[in-house]
């Protein structure tokens, strides 16, 4: 998975900055150039890589300005040139931008603890694609695929890698599904990229070969750059402040974890209850059995309140007030429910009979009880008072 | 959590806006297409990281109770209800006892769809005894390429009940006991109901024909029955002051801890022997754990323990003459002070009515002027020594175990001397 990862970060480096060299410097790069290019930038990778224990220093405190200082100046220098490339597109500047963005780019590559992760790297790389892209046509093409694609693929094995740093025991069970994952995103990416390009043709930067502030003179260029220097200094020192305020207000919240390492214990089956499922009665036995539920739910709630383990007959007995009728019915839909011999039309007719007798029964009480109780009320006057 | 997400997330967000300012003052359409395969990106990792998260449940099985230092085993579950499988899962758990504020567990998968994983962290119980709470538990799961996470909290909280460390009381060897008609280990070498065989002697009226022992008799030519040894059954009482008035120190060095720390240490220990143990004290309200033996016994009295507070209004020795009563005959009980407010005479007076009923008395009393005083003035310095020595004489004069414990000494030492009263 790092080899991957490094080849990830090769790609993305590389594309982009050949494409920005062959668009800007086209007679310059011949193929064992190119190939110079590719080797260069590949020892980089590998050497970065290979040396990082090498540079803990940088990583602790007292490296800290240093590294901010760094990063404040690559930043400037990246943001200069792209609005330098952007304001004046004059391919001359344009090629020396890209020999001075491939130059940060190696020395990020060749000490990434100068940066927060890999990410001057991935912008040193970035501002080199945008200058390829103001070629346009093909050098832009191969800018921005060998960017998206690759920064796409580093991401995820970057992740991958980084997590899976302290357990390398679960590497090969992962690396599979860090290949899967990195197919599916490159896929999401390369497609999005190629309906855009679609949509957005790769044209040329549209101020290329006009006349810009390029045309000034040199005498009045230089001061001009100076003037930029400065700026970009003083964004460095800008940078370097804001960056130790927000440190210090992050650093009073930090909790206190502990990173354990868990033991794998057993890996089993989840095994789901089966779901209660009430059996269908068809024929005269559904018929019975509907016709003895239907009197209960009527009764539920007002002359009855059901227990789960009530069986019929306890009900039949509590309703004793139902007399004859609900006993036929009950003994019906216990023979129905539980006996084995299914019972005829006739038995079906006579429970759907008995169980309306019932409900007539049941509403008919509850009838008299409303009017007992208006009476009762009509009986003894409430005063009210307003 | 990879720390590195969050960084790429914002250079992408901060890369997507660049490219189409860019790529819209510029016209280079190249620019426009690669931001927007970057949003493509960011938008499909955002919502992988919200659709990893469904389906996806933790819970937690962890023991309710544990001794300082001890290092606790918490299991978790892990399930995965959905269609996916899950990797690179983040569990968060608050594990009070411990000194950190989260304990972080990664679990690098991949756990298949319906199945569930066990999972088993150890934390130690670093913080001091008390009733601690253990959760809620977090699960994070991040997109493939770490810029998003997603959290769900579970708030299942258990309760860990973290005890005193038990230190050893080397006077609990004198402990009383009172005979038994249950067999048991503890047995006295003289005439009892025991199965040891203690020897053989002659036949006296109203002895049980059962017992003769006929070899002997024969041997003998006169009737001769065997003799048992006696089954001590231990028991015993703790008195536990609990009066406000002994309220002194804080923290670790106060009264409080000093009364709770022993009280522990001596039900664990007469526990472990086997012994009946019952603990009487009075608080606000009442406490009181009927006797008992056994380790769960024990661990119920340890519950009653760690909830302890020193707000009574009685002193120990109204509790104790108030439950006197409960006493039995040649068991032992342990009077446990909180200071040193007690009257010599006073203390002399209940170890005469301990003895008078045939029970062995322990007794230990805490300094509390050696602790920082918080709501009354210590004894002055000559007054203290002189406490000290007449509290001393009377339990000298009684042979009565005991010591008093000040906050100038490690107490586990101070319990570990195995003749308390010439330490003390």
């Amino acid at each position: 998975m790092t080899q991957a990862r490094l080849l990830a970060l090769f790609v993305t480096a590389l594309g982009p900055a050949a494409a920005a060299l062959l668009a800007w410097l086209p007679e310059q790069m011949s193929a064992p150039r190119l190939l110079l290019l590719a080797l260069v930038t590949a020892f980089a990778v590998v050497f970065g890589e290979t040396f990082r224990p090498g540079q803990q220093p940088l990583r602790e405190k007292s490296g800290l300005r240093l590294r901010i200082w760094v990063q404040s100046l690559g930043g400037g220098v990246m943001l200069l040139s792209l609005a330098f490339a952007a304001a004046a597109p004059r391919p001359a500047l344009l090629g020396r931008q890209s020999l001075a963005a491939y130059v940060v780019l190696l020395a990020f590559l060749l000490v990434p603890d100068l940066g927060a992760a890999r990410l001057p790297a991935l912008a040193s790389a970035l501002a080199l694609a945008v200058l390829a892209a103001f070629r346009g046509g093909t050098p832009a093409l191969l800018a921005v695929t060998s960017y998206a694609l690759g920064l796409t693929a580093f991401l995820v094995l970057d992740h991958f890698s980084a997590r899976l740093a302290l357990r390398p025991a679960a590497v090969p069970g992962l690396r599979a599904t860090a290949f899967r994952e990195v197919a599916r995103l490159m896929a999401t990416v390369g497609w999005t990229l190629a309906l855009s390009l679609l949509v957005f043709r790769p044209r040329p930067h549209m101020w290329l070969g006009q006349a810009t502030i390029d045309a000034l003179d040199r005498g009045r260029a230089a001061p001009a750059y100076l003037q930029l220097a400065f700026f970009a200094a003083l964004g460095a020192v800008v940078v370097h402040y804001v960056s130790r305020l927000l440190r210090i207000t992050r650093d009073a919240k930090t909790p206190v974890t502990e990173e354990l390492q868990a033991e794998r214990r057993t890996e089993e089956a989840i095994v789901e209850r089966p779901s209660r499922e009430r059996p269908a009665y068809t024929g005269a036995r559904g018929a019975v059995v509907r016709a003895y539920v239907r009197f209960l739910a009527e009764a539920s709630g007002r002359e009855l309140s059901r227990r789960p383990d009530q069986t019929p007959h306890e009900i039949a007995q509590k309703l004793q007030g139902a007399g004859a009728p609900l006993q036929e019915l009950t003994a019906l839909f216990s023979r129905a429910r539980y006996g084995q011999p299914e019972p005829n039309a006739l038995e079906a007719q006579q429970a759907e009979s008995l169980s309306s007798r019932l409900v007539g029964w049941l509403q008919a009480r509850r009838e008299s009880a409303k009017d007992a109780t208006s009476r009762h009320s009509r009986g003894s006057p409430s005063i009210r008072t307003t | 959590m990879d720390p590195s997400g969050p960084l790429y997330r914002l250079f992408l967000w901060a890369a997507v806006l660049l490219l189409a300012v860019l790529g819209a003052a510029t016209g280079a359409g190249a620019l426009l297409a690669l931001g927007a395969s970057l949003l493509a990106l960011l938008v499909v990792s955002f919502a992988r990281s919200r659709r990893a998260l469904l389906g996806l449940r933790v819970s937690r099985r962890v023991h309710t109770n544990a001794f300082e230092d001890d290092a606790v085993a918490v299991e978790l579950q892990l399930e995965n209800r959905s269609r996916r499988p899950a990797a690179l899962v983040d569990l968060d758990d608050s594990f009070g006892p411990s000194v950190a504020d989260r304990q972080l567990v990664l679990e690098p998968g991949p756990l298949l769809p319906g199945r569930r994983l066990r999972l088993l962290y150890r934390s130690f119980c670093s913080r001091g005894w008390g009733e601690y709470r253990v959760g809620p538990l977090g699960l994070r799961v991040s997109d493939p390429a770490g810029l998003f996470s997603a959290r769900r909290l579970f708030h299942q909280l258990d309760t860990l009940t973290v005890f005193p460390r038990v230190h050893p009381i080397g006077a609990l060897e004198r402990l009383g006991a009172r005979a038994s008609l249950q067999s048991q280990e503890l047995v006295a070498s003289r005439a009892g109901q025991s199965l040891s065989y203690l020897g053989v002697r002659d036949y006296r009226s109203g002895d049980e024909v059962r017992r003769i022992h006929w070899p002997a008799t024969a041997r003998r030519g006169e009737l001769s029955v065997k003799e048992h040894e006696t089954d001590l059954l231990p028991y015993f009482t703790l008195f536990l002051d609990l009066d406000k008035r002994s309220r002194a120190g804080t923290g670790r060095k106060s009264t409080l801890e000093f009364v709770v720390r022993t009280a522990v240490s001596l039900v664990w220990q007469a526990c472990a022997r086997g012994d009946v143990v019952q603990l009487i004290a009075e608080a606000d309200k009442p406490v009181y754990v009927p006797p008992g033996s056994g380790e769960l016994h024990a661990t119920q009295a340890l519950y009653e323990l760690v909830r302890v507070r020193q707000d009574g209004k009685r002193s120990l020795l109204d509790v104790f003459e108030q439950h006197r009563p409960l006493l039995l005959a040649g068991s032992t009980a342990a009077l446990l002070f909180g200071s040193l407010a007690i009257e010599p005479l006073e203390l002399e007076a209940a170890i005469e009515a301990l003895h008078a009923r045939g029970v062995s008395a322990l007794v230990f009393l805490v300094n509390d002027s050696s602790f920082v005083p918080i709501d009354r003035w210590q004894l002055k310095p000559q007054a203290l020594a002189q406490r000290c020595s007449a509290l001393l004489g009377v339990l000298r004069a009684r042979r009565v175990p005991g010591a008093i414990l000040g906050a100038e000494a490690d107490l586990a030492a101070q319990l570990a001397r195995r003749e308390l009263l010439e330490g003390a």
